[in-house]
């Protein structure tokens, strides 16, 4: 995977929607497996949890 | 399951090994001071902008993903850093318009996660930071 680094102007808002359907589901799986891991403490693939991602349109 | 990278942790792993005066912030500080899932692109990232920490801060990302960065290009003031790929971002801020890094630091709160320490900004100056109109 190859990383990039970017120097912002701090006053440029950051992007914050996804694109597409890949992407979404991309981000809810990392949300799930970074909140469960620093929030939770638990791997989520370790304990099988499920979750739903709900699409909603501005 | 959806597909994910442990990115996060391995960059959080890297700060704490080479002893980076980083805070988490943003969505994830979210997280951890709820315990209740957020949506986020992103995890927001405050460092101490000193030439030491910039250093670390430098050590740290060669390890991550051998990125070359110097320590003049992390101290240079009104910027924040985007560490991405096609699957994850990770944004280095250096300032905060209404707080500084100093007190910040001083009411930090600091977590353990698998064998790694991290911090995470106190729950009363995330409010503060979340309160700032987006520009």
């Amino acid at each position: 995977m190859s990383v990039q680094i970017n120097f912002v102007n701090q006053d440029t808002p950051a992007d914050k929607t996804e694109k597409t359907v890949a992407g979404i589901f991309r981000a809810a799986g990392q949300i799930m497996f970074n909140y469960h891991m620093l929030a939770l403490k638990k791997d989520i693939r370790m304990i099988k949890a499920s979750y739903a991602v709900i699409l909603a349109r501005k | 399951m959806a597909s994910y990278t442990d990115e996060y942790l391995k960059f959080l792993r890297l700060v704490d090994k080479h002893k980076v005066d980083c805070l988490v912030i943003g969505a994830y500080a979210v997280m951890i001071h709820t315990k209740t899932p957020r949506a986020t692109k992103d995890m927001d990232t405050w460092i101490r902008q000193t030439g030491e920490n910039a250093v670390r801060l430098s050590e740290a990302l060669k390890e991550f993903g051998d990125l070359e960065v110097s320590e003049e290009a992390i101290l240079k003031t009104g910027q924040r850093i985007e560490v991405k790929s096609e699957a994850f971002k990770i944004e280095i801020w250096t300032s905060q318009e209404i707080l500084g890094f100093e007190e910040a630091w001083g009411r930090r709160l600091t977590d353990t996660v698998e064998d790694f320490s991290i911090n995470v900004i106190s729950k009363e100056d995330l409010i503060k930071l979340k309160a700032m109109p987006v520009p």
